[in-house]
């Protein structure tokens, strides 16, 4: 089926858009709103202040792929690999 | 992760014995009888500050991530006049969370388990909870409370949470939690009186809540207002610093600075030190000749005891000066950002980041180094690290690269020799992290725990704390390292000594000796790296301590005290003659044996001590192996690359 799609109006997504906690920009907020881990490193990532509900500010992400610095609303700050942070879901603020 | 399986270490060993009140503990309780205080509590939480409150002694603290490595324990006065004793247990995050059993987590879980099975109803779990992160601190007592024994709270950094103007409600949290709750400042005099009070009232009357949630609870019980001026300075530092520190460019440059610092501060300050213990050494062994005459037993005295202890005493500034830097980086929270500045790099290598601590440790002594190898959560990335140690370029290789540099390289410029030196520093960490990729991708196979460490706020060390540490670790310096280099200095003497059977009675007593012997024997195998048999001796006796090794040409070449002063036996080294007249050693040799004692673990404490941490035979076995291996290959390619390229 061919899909003309400029006949569709241009849309503005009402929802806030959700991406993975690796893609959010240095110095800007988010909240996790879903985990892809299992037990193990939920309670371990939940201990450090990473779990559903949590505000996070993306303090600095390290160049090359490396750990980004993330500060947790509830106090404290931690360092994360991105591949733990690409299965951390959040939407961020605007 | 179907590879060999590591080997399931281990609760921690007893590593630190008798210093005043404070000593390590099997980590099993023994005395049934007395009351049990373990002090429980996220890194960073200000629980080591509690011990030292408590007990009066110190305990190590740190502010990197659990680095906490020893179960510390003291007798503990309650004012119930009940005995009791107090342990203070390596930091944990969460105590569901399964990790390996011979991390720090793992200590700390264990402890636990092993302690409520055999104390009965005489353990009181004492939380350390950080006042200004309750939310998070919660979520371990949610963890504790589930458990059978007595909970007591200790709310500290109550100091930082008024300079925050915050305010903690102790008794609706406790009301809440159905546990004492104290709110204190570990590092005030005044925290100790209501902590035992609360210990002693917990452990006759236990209750407890049975769920909570841990936000909603520390919203209700943490009232927050305007932070202070201060506070909003304080914070505003930790941040300042570490856009400076964690510059994605400027910081791993001064990273590199500070450690380049380091070890030329470490350097500076310790040679006159050791040089001045080395005289002092001479004295008694001058005297003990003096007292005891030329017979057997002066010489044993004098060449075995004194000598084998000096050794030890003289590598003891460098430990302790590595230790306290390490102490005050780590109390300051700049550890952690070393470990954040390295993870990229580290993840080639199949290590993590917080890998690097022990690396560097490892450039003082192997020992501690494979003993702060417990902060590594990953089991893989554990052993690699362990079996990687030994070929840093330790303080005992020092004496022996100075002397084959001062025999060998005296023409040279300063600037040459010292990047002769940098050189050989380099190949260590260069092959160590060649080694660890090909470890990952060989024996040691498997998926690595990707990483998730707390960068703690950057604040002030809390000296005392740091000095009863490094005197701790400068006492079990003496007695691990110490014991094996005393043992093997005594047993060389022995090998140095005795007359090998059968030997010609033509020639010196010591080219009859039992080492030369041995030495002759394993000619075949170390002719193609250039070395003879008096190379060979130097070689066995540094087998048990590199150590030994300048002293053991020293006596090999007729020079006395050559530990003290190395130029008369470089002089001798370099103008050594075969019988046929030809020098015995050229500048081929010197390169190929600087290669060899780079890599092979020429150390028996090392080997103990992979035995200890990794609880089995095999790795220390293992290492033993592949770093002789790799030793012997990269001395054969020296020796004969040197040649080739026309090198005498």
């Amino acid at each position: 089926m061919k899909i003309n799609f400029s006949s569709y109006p241009m849309v503005t997504l009402a929802q806030p858009t959700q991406l993975s906690l690796s893609e959010l920009p240095a110095g800007r907020s988010a909240q996790v709103v879903a985990l892809e881990l299992d037990g193990d490193e939920s309670a371990w990532l939940a201990a450090f202040g990473l779990f559903v509900g949590q505000r996070l500010t993306m303090v600095r992400r390290a160049l090359a792929g490396g750990p980004l610095h993330v500060r947790a609303a509830s106090g404290g700050e931690f360092a994360l690999a991105r591949s733990l942070a690409v299965r951390v879901a959040v939407i961020a603020d605007r | 992760m179907a590879e060999p399986t590591p080997p399931r270490p281990s609760l921690a060993e007893p590593a630190v014995r008798s210093s005043d009140s404070v000593r390590s503990s099997p980590v099993t309780p023994t005395d049934a009888t007395a009351l049990l205080v373990a002090l429980v509590g996220r890194p960073n939480a200000g629980k080591s500050s509690l011990f030292n409150r408590l007990t009066g002694g110190s305990a190590r603290v740190g502010n990197f991530p659990g680095i906490t490595v020893d179960v510390l324990e003291a007798p503990l006065a309650l004012p119930s006049g009940r005995a009791a004793r107090i342990v203070d247990l390596p930091g944990v995050y969460s105590l569901v969370a399964s990790v390996d059993p011979a991390t720090d987590e793992g200590i700390a879980q264990r402890f636990l388990d092993d302690s409520a099975a055999k104390a009965g109803g005489a353990v009181v779990v004492v939380q350390v909870l950080d006042a200004t992160q309750v939310a998070l601190g919660l979520r371990l007592t949610r963890e504790l409370l589930a458990r059978s024994e007595p909970l007591v709270v200790v709310a500290t950094q109550a100091d930082v949470l008024v300079a925050e103007g915050r305010v903690l409600d102790a008794h609706a949290l406790a009301s809440a939690l159905g546990v004492e709750v104290v709110l204190v400042n570990a590092r005030s005099p005044e925290a100790s009186s209501p902590v035992l009070a609360a210990i002693a009232r917990a452990a006759s009357a236990p209750a407890r809540a049975t769920s909570f949630d841990p936000d909603a609870l520390a919203r209700a019980v943490v009232r927050d207002a305007a932070p202070s001026p201060r506070e909003l300075h304080r914070r505003g530092f930790t941040a300042r610093v570490d856009a400076l520190l964690l510059h994605p460019l400027l910081g791993p440059v001064l990273f590199l600075a500070l450690m380049t610092a380091l070890f030329a501060g470490v350097f500076l300050v310790t040679e006159p030190v050791s040089a001045l213990l080395d005289r002092a050494k001479d004295a008694l062994a001058a005297a003990a000749t003096s007292l005891l005459g030329k017979g057997l037993l002066a010489s044993f005295v004098a060449d075995g005891i004194v000598d084998g202890a000096g050794t030890v005493l003289t590598f003891l500034p460098q430990i302790v000066i590595l230790t306290v830097t390490m102490e005050l980086l780590e109390a300051s929270g700049y550890l952690a950002r070393g470990a954040f500045l390295l993870d990229r790099v580290f993840r080639i290598a199949g290590l993590g980041g917080r890998a690097f601590v022990p690396l560097l440790t490892g450039h003082a002594c192997a020992i501690p180094a494979i003993q702060a190898t417990r902060i590594l959560r990953d089991p893989m990335e554990r052993l690699t690290t362990i079996l990687v140690i030994p070929l840093m370029s330790c303080a005992a290789r020092l004496p022996v690269y100075g002397l084959l540099i001062a025999a060998f390289f005296a023409g040279a410029s300063a600037l040459a020799r010292a990047a002769i030196f940098v050189t050989l520093y380099f190949s260590g960490i260069v092959l160590g992290l060649v080694a660890a990729v090909v470890l990952r991708r060989s024996v040691l196979r498997g998926r690595s725990l990707p990483l998730a460490m707390e960068l703690p706020a950057y604040r002030a060390p809390e000296l005392r704390v740091v000095f009863a540490s490094t005197l701790r670790g400068a006492g079990r310096f003496v007695r691990e390292v110490g014991t094996t280099i005393l043992v093997a200095a005594l047993a060389l003497w022995v090998l140095l000594t005795i007359p090998m059977p059968g030997a010609k009675a033509d020639g010196s007593p010591l080219e009859r000796s039992l080492a030369a012997g041995l030495g002759r024997a394993l000619e075949p195998v170390t002719e193609p790296l250039g070395f003879d048999w008096q190379i060979n001796v130097g070689l066995i006796a540094s087998f048990g301590a590199r150590e030994l090794m300048v002293g053991t040409l020293g006596v090999i070449h007729g020079i006395e005290d050559a530990d003290e002063d190395a130029a008369p036996l470089a002089a001798r080294l370099k103008d050594a003659r075969s019988a046929d007249g030809t020098r015995r050693y050229g500048v081929r040799t010197a390169l190929s044996l600087m290669a060899f004692f780079v890599l092979a673990c020429q150390c028996l404490s090392t080997v103990a001590a992979i035995r200890r941490e990794t609880r089995s035979w095999r790795w220390p076995l293992f290492t033993l192996g592949y770093t002789y291996a790799l030793a012997w290959v990269a001395a054969f390619v020296v020796y004969r690359g040197a040649g080739l390229l026309g090198l005498g």
